[in-house]
């Protein structure tokens, strides 16, 4: 029970930051607005359901640390910006009070002043550098504060859930996918071409 | 034989199902009796009501989704089928549970593990005061539902998936046994958990719903049990509204149903939400208490073999050989077996990213996982969780971990990884944040040892939630009575798997299907006579 309410108690202290915080990071930002480098090529599909272009850019800084390809590379930017809408896809689905504890963490994140408390980054998502975002990941997957581990998990599950179930990704898990020639066999894909 | 979408073509020609988010005004209905929920519970009793000759309504708070819908595709089906769309979690976050939202509830995307209580439970049950649940009298019930549902022992050879469960268990002289499924002329691929594609699984969606339609029975889905109305000792109405499939938000359209009898079958988190909203009486403050969920912690293996753990009948060998290990009311025992490994449930259950996550995810055709579901809720240090409302009215589970269940959960993690290196394993890794991967049994089982497990960095799981309206014959300690009537309102009664007393020790679903059809019989009589 303790645990429980320690927690909470935690989540609460970060939102109740939150007001402040705004006003804090806005007149941070009206001072250095200029210093934020924008992302070299800009996301392809910025129509979300759920998601919001802090969010999205969030996402996109994340990704490339999270997952790495194939060739040992991070994704690329298109790749990136499937894969973030398709994180949004996914979020459309949650309850209603799922989706706020997720703009939650978000608005956390895209907050100057939140955000470089909670994470140590305080530029700009697309200046941080690869290192300063596995430094905030792994804080945040070791802390001592559930808060900080539930983020994680979140941000982590959501990534990794995503780009793994993609289709376009099963080869790299040596995952063929399901048998075509059950497919073939089945009234529900009849009438679509079946995918190779 | 020819598979087809039973809902869509001629075969459900006659049946009533409405769509409640097509609705474009008001409705109120009478019917003999309503049935909320079409799972393991609300399924089998609809259609044993409709064969009584009783007007049954169904009201399903999740989608219509069959056959058409089930494609094998993991992104599409989670969000889709379960609970919260696959979000659904404890309160601090540190159990995921997995339960179904869609016609058919669970038993549309479980994984068909059909066992019958174990003996132990229900003398545990019949201990605490529950009437007609003996080994002896439940017998003939679970005949009645295997045979309606074509639950046997699986007869095909295990998928090497179960075989490291069953090799291992060999080798250390562990019992284990095969699994009986609910499956009819099933064809051994292994998307259980998306919605069957051939319709072999015996799910409430092919079998009792479709049984209660076509004997006049009505379906309304995307609608929500808001509330009950009560006067006195008696239900009045039961109050739904029409949710968006996709967001869950409520949409106008209200539906007011009135019967003779209402049956409240939402499951362990549904049952208790809807009697809460309704400001049941409840003296003794027991609703939602006492809620459980076989917490599951799980094992990874890096095996020499192809294993494509993918590939086949998800669950078929099982191991109780620690599921009563300190006696039925002692130290937490468990239930060992294997979960199905695809593409996106591998990648967002071990906790990893980056470098580390691509090298796990790389040797996936490699990968064997063992789990193991802990009994909870036999012995006053489990006394499990709490159903609360959340401001929009929806539930939420506070589910503290208690220091006697870390115990059991530390033992299932050392005798899960000693399984998967008997068996040939490689390398083994805990699912739990901190853990690396082990090249022996000495070095995994030190680590784990001296490690102090806590929430959210072990990786905790439910699949099976039950209680929360407990059975009893002493309305001072159970919300209704051994046959599921309410203890308090005469026209309600509660059936499903929320009034187990404490979890099962197994997979729960035909415990449920079984209790479900001796309290639906009898209701059933009860209301022909009266």
């Amino acid at each position: 029970m303790t645990k429980t309410t320690h927690s909470r108690r935690q989540f609460l202290r970060l939102s109740l930051l939150t007001p402040f915080a705004v006003t804090a990071s806005t007149a941070y930002l009206s001072g250095c607005a200029t210093s934020a480098r924008r992302p070299d090529k800009p996301l392809q599909d910025t129509h979300f359901h759920f998601l919001d272009e802090d969010s999205a850019q969030i996402w996109q800084a994340i990704i490339t640390v999270m997952i790495v390809t194939d060739t040992g590379d991070s994704p690329s930017t298109d790749e990136v910006s499937l894969h973030i809408s398709r994180i949004d896809q996914g979020l459309r689905h949650f309850s209603p009070a799922n989706r706020e504890k997720v703009s939650d963490l978000f608005n956390l994140l895209s907050i100057t002043f939140t955000r470089g408390l909670t994470t140590g980054i305080w530029q700009p998502w697309p200046n941080a550098t690869h290192s300063d975002i596995r430094q905030f990941l792994d804080a945040w997957k070791n802390s001592r504060f559930q808060v900080f581990n539930q983020g994680y998990n979140v941000l982590a599950q959501l990534a990794a859930f995503t780009y793994y179930g993609e289709p376009e990704h099963w080869e790299e898990s040596g995952y063929p996918g399901p048998p075509k020639e059950i497919k073939a066999a089945l009234p529900q894909f009849k009438s679509q071409e079946i995918a190779g | 034989m020819s598979i087809e979408d039973i809902y869509t073509t001629e075969s459900g020609a006659g049946w009533t199902t409405v769509d409640a988010t097509r609705l474009v005004k008001d409705q109120i209905i009478e019917t003999d009796v309503v049935v909320v929920g079409t799972g393991a519970g609300g399924g089998t009793t609809a259609e044993i009501l409709a064969n009584a000759g009783l007007n049954v309504v169904m009201v399903e708070e999740g989608a219509l989704n069959s056959l058409k819908e089930f494609k094998m595709d993991e992104l599409e089906a989670y969000p889709k089928l379960y609970q919260e769309g696959m979000s659904r979690v404890t309160a601090d976050g540190g159990i995921a549970i997995m339960q179904g939202r869609t016609v058919g509830g669970s038993t549309t995307v479980n994984w068909t593990s059909s066992f019958r209580t174990p003996d132990e439970t229900l003398k545990h049950w019949s201990s605490l005061g529950l009437k007609g649940f003996t080994p002896e009298s439940m017998a003939p019930w679970f005949d009645d539902r295997e045979r309606r549902l074509g639950i046997k022992p699986w007869t095909v050879p295990p998928n090497p998936n179960n075989q490291v469960l069953q090799s291992g268990c060999q080798r250390l002289g562990w019992s284990w046994h095969v699994i009986p499924r609910n499956v009819r002329g099933c064809w051994n691929i292994g998307y259980c958990g998306m919605g069957c594609p051939t319709n072999a699984k015996q799910s409430m969606l092919v079998t009792t719903v479709p049984g209660a339609l076509s004997r006049g029975a009505s379906l309304f889905y995307n609608l929500r049990a808001n509330h009950l109305q009560y006067q006195g000792t008696s239900t009045q109405a039961l109050e739904c509204q029409a949710i968006d499939p996709v967001s869950q938000e409520p949409l106008p359209v209200k539906v007011e149903i009135r019967a003779r009898h209402y049956v409240v079958s939402a499951s362990a988190i549904g049952s208790p939400t809807i009697l809460l909203r309704s400001n049941t009486p409840d003296p003794y403050k027991l609703i939602g208490k006492r809620t459980f969920l076989h917490p599951v912690n799980a094992t990874l293996a890096i095996m020499p073999e192809r294993i494509e753990p993918y590939k086949g009948a998800p669950q078929s060998i099982y191991s109780d050989q620690f599921n009563w290990r300190d006696g039925v009311t002692g130290e937490a025992g468990f239930k060992m077996e294997v979960p199905p490994m695809f593409p996106a449930l591998t990648a967002g259950i071990i906790g990893e990213y980056g470098r580390q996550l691509a090298d796990t995810m790389h040797q996936l055709p490699h990968i064997n996982a063992v789990l193991s579901l802990v009994r909870d809720g036999f012995n006053e240090a489990s006394p499990g969780g709490e159903v609360r409302l959340r401001s929009d009215g929806t539930p939420e589970l506070d589910y503290p971990v208690t220091d006697y269940l870390w115990r059991g959960l530390k033992e299932a993690y050392l005798r899960m990884a000693e399984v998967q290196f008997a068996a040939g394993a490689k390398k083994v890794k805990f699912l739990h944040n901190h853990s690396p991967y082990f090249n022996r049994y000495s070095e995994a089982s030190q680590w784990m040892q001296d490690k102090e497990l806590k929430i959210l960095q072990s990786r905790l799981f439910t699949a099976h939630q039950m209680g929360g309206c407990a059975m009893g014959e002493n309305p001072s300690s159970s919300v209704v009575n051994s046959d599921g009537q309410h203890h308090h309102i005469d026209n309600l009664s509660v059936i499903d798997a929320s009034t187990f007393p404490t979890s099962v020790g197994a997979n729960p679903q035909l415990s449920i299907y079984a209790m479900a059809a001796r309290q639906a019989t009898q209701l059933a009589q009860k209301l022909k006579s009266a």
